[in-house]
């Protein structure tokens, strides 16, 4: 239902009346109409009890309890700790430390893993020159080359391959001694059926049937041998 | 300064007295609007849990503001503005169901005829009347009669702290007290106690 307009524009000053918070002006207009208008006398009447019985009605209402500081307390300790931590950082930076800041950021994580691959290529690299490095170096083996394979490395250079299956019982050591004294590598291998790749530097003085030859010498360790090609 | 020194200081002074870290200021400013802020907060979201949370929240603004405030309004407007805003960013947290308020004809008790007259009744029991007809208003109009009426705070004062025109604040009050008026009415509270 539409509330009801008033008769007479004091009316709504009413409130303000009763509090006292009029300019002086509107208090001096609003007194003299209430002089001569019954309506807005009984408007004024009801605006006095209706003040009255809401004071009373809310005056009664409970306080907030005193959790309520405490809470109020340690909220603004940690405002506090926020503020003194924001407080020791920097607000305003020089050009140079713009630019550290710049390039810094060139050299943090997006740099790791680029680095970490060259440290596993260099690592990898290590190894392979271990591998060709002499026996005595080593770790001596024990148990058949079967049985724990042998070690590779990449020759350097163009080189003579020759395909070789070894004696099932010939150990890493004299084998590995055997590829050293004719200046070659183990290149590729194990295959499924025991063959192994060995690399062979070219020079003047090394052709492939000298190296067939010298391995066909050694019947001990050498089963089968033949050349794959430069 | 203790406690009973501040009772003396006039808002504005108490304010300043706050600064740079003055907790023993702040507290008593803290009493001194606690109970005010707290019953506004109640007669506008009606949930004392709530009420007492975003009071928390009030006054931490006003600790956070104590640098800014430029006194350009009372201490007291510029308290009951912030609470205003708080209070309705609390509203809004609540379901509609519960903001909708309770209708009065199921929490008004209509006075039994053996009982006699109305005007019998106790000042009590038209304070319970009054605060359950209050909370059948909206927000809106609770509010500006709790300013208006408990607060005795002038319609420019509401103007500023509730961010409308000074003539609205003068329908909105008016048109509230009607609509208290009617409800009391309806159960029974004769005009002449109104």
């Amino acid at each position: 239902m539409e509330p009801e307009q008033p008769l007479h524009t004091e009316a709504m000053l009413l409130p303000e009346y009763v509090n006292r918070t009029l300019s002086s002006e509107e208090e001096q207009q609003v007194a003299s109409h209430l002089q001569t208008c019954v309506t807005c006398q009984q408007e004024l009447q009801e605006v006095t009890n209706m003040q009255a019985a809401i004071k009373h009605t809310i005056a009664q209402r409970p306080g907030p309890s005193p959790a309520a500081f405490s809470t109020l307390m340690r909220r603004i300790e940690q405002e506090k700790q926020t503020q003194g931590e924001k407080n020791t950082q920097p607000t305003t930076s020089s050009w140079w430390e713009t630019v550290e800041s710049a390039f810094r950021s060139l050299f943090e994580i997006q740099w790791v893993p680029a680095l970490a691959s060259v440290l596993i290529v260099g690592q990898a690299f290590l190894l392979l020159s271990l591998i060709g490095t002499p026996e005595g170096q080593q770790g001596q083996g024990s148990g058949t080359i079967y049985e724990r394979g042998i070690p590779q490395g990449t020759p350097a250079t163009p080189s003579l391959k020759i395909e070789v299956q070894f004696v099932e019982t010939a150990q890493e050591r004299p084998i590995r001694g055997l590829v050293r004294d004719l200046g070659g590598r183990i290149i590729d291998g194990p295959t499924e059926d025991g063959r192994y790749t060995l690399g062979f530097p070219i020079s003047p003085g090394l052709s492939s049937d000298s190296i067939l030859t010298m391995l066909g010498k050694h019947p001990e360790l050498v089963q089968k041998a033949q050349l794959l090609g430069p | 300064m203790n406690a009973t020194h501040w009772q003396d200081v006039t808002d504005l002074d108490l304010l300043k007295a706050c600064l740079p870290d003055n907790q023993q200021a702040f507290e008593a400013l803290y009493q001194r609007y606690e109970k005010r802020v707290f019953h506004y907060l109640m007669t506008v979201v009606n949930d004392a849990t709530l009420a007492e949370e975003i009071l928390v929240d009030v006054m931490l603004a006003v600790w956070k503001g104590l640098t800014t405030f430029q006194g350009q309004s009372k201490v007291s407007t510029w308290i009951f503005g912030i609470a205003h805003h708080k209070a309705v960013d609390g509203l809004r947290k609540v379901t509609s169901q519960q903001r909708g308020g309770i209708p009065i004809d199921d929490i008004v008790e209509s006075p039994d005829p053996k009982d006699g007259p109305f005007e019998e009744t106790n000042k009590n029991r038209l304070a319970e009347l009054t605060n359950q007809a209050m909370m059948n208003l909206s927000a809106d109009h609770r509010e500006i009669v709790h300013m208006a009426f408990y607060e005795g705070q002038s319609y420019p004062e509401i103007s500023e702290l509730l961010g409308i025109p000074v003539n609205t604040v003068k329908t909105r009050v008016y048109y509230a007290k009607q609509q208290l008026k009617k409800t009391l009415q309806h159960h029974g509270v004769k005009e002449d106690i109104l």
